[in-house]
């Protein structure tokens, strides 16, 4: 094949900077606005989430489930972040320190009950004060921190 | 090279791979609302890598923490991909890591960049824009056989 007559194929960059191109700032801020009409549906997410977590944590004596219950954490932490809400943030970031550093045994699941249920709490209209929240969420670091860590293999 | 300060993405196809619905939808419809012409969405390895079949897209936006087959394993799929139109996709990690040795075993393995979460619509941008302007993918041979047009090697 004759590569001379071969049609060359454009560049991304060449494929974006056609004559209707629009300034970046303006297509930020259009985004922004998807993002925030977006964010509005964010309570409907987290329901969902938190009746997945519940359904789990009757099962977390097996490790399969134990896997499951860390990606629904990991998701929720990411899309709780997303969405602006710290203090659901810092809850999941718990969780996530339980699963990866601690022993999963029956008291570990009993600890990660105690997340979901400050998970409801923080995320129900009428959710406790800042103040409130970060105590919360200290005491749940704490009992984290009182259960046996997982030994170096 | 100059910096970009407008582009128009209408022409463009791109990815989301992520199993959130929520982080999913958010960033389908920024994207939209960048005016890309074209955002295919898939919430597992098996449907993102069917859809590519169908259509090759033009940068992919993966989630790392996916259950069970992750976004890192899903890159290195895709790298070692037999269609080099495929195997060249930029490709955006998204993850809530961002620890050092993340960024640089995502980056090792074949990531065009990565945004760690929470970010912003600027944030996002500015990473479409980076894989854009460091695109080499049109720089590829297709197989030969391939179905699809056939390219000059520059």
């Amino acid at each position: 094949m004759n590569n001379a007559s071969a049609k060359r194929r454009p560049s991304l960059l060449e494929r974006i900077s056609g004559p209707k191109a629009a300034p970046l700032s303006t297509l930020v801020k259009k985004g922004e606005a998807a993002a925030m009409r977006v964010q509005e549906g964010f309570g409907d997410f987290l329901g969902q989430r938190i009746r997945e977590l519940t359904d789990a944590r009757l099962r977390l004596a097996g490790a399969p489930s134990w896997e499951k219950f860390y990606a629904v954490v990991m998701d929720l932490r990411g899309s709780a972040a997303m969405a602006g809400r710290t203090s659901l943030v810092a809850v999941c970031h718990s969780l996530e320190t339980l699963i990866k550093e601690h022993v999963r045994d029956a008291r570990s699941a009993a600890v990660a009950g105690s997340h979901i249920d400050a998970l409801l709490l923080l995320s129900s209209p009428r959710q406790t004060d800042d103040q409130g929240a970060d105590r919360l969420i200290g005491e749940l670091e704490q009992a984290v921190a009182r259960l046996p860590r997982k030994t170096a293999s | 090279m100059a910096a970009i300060t407008k582009a128009d993405f209408s022409p463009l196809t791109i990815l989301v791979i992520d199993d959130s619905p929520f982080m999913i939808r958010l960033l389908a419809e920024m994207l939209a609302g960048f005016g890309v012409g074209k955002v295919l969405t898939a919430e597992t390895a098996e449907e993102a890598f069917a859809r590519m079949e169908i259509r090759a897209p033009d940068v992919i936006f993966c989630d790392w923490q996916m259950y069970p087959i992750d976004g890192l394993t899903i890159l290195r799929r895709l790298r070692q991909h037999h269609q080099p139109q495929l195997a060249c996709v930029p490709f955006v990690m998204v993850t809530g890591h961002n620890a050092n040795e993340d960024v640089t075993l995502a980056l090792g393995e074949g990531a065009d960049s990565y945004v760690v979460k929470p970010f912003s619509s600027e944030t996002l941008m500015n990473h479409l824009i980076k894989v854009i302007v460091g695109d080499k993918s049109h720089l590829m041979q297709p197989q030969m056989g391939s179905p699809k047009e056939m390219w000059a090697v520059e």
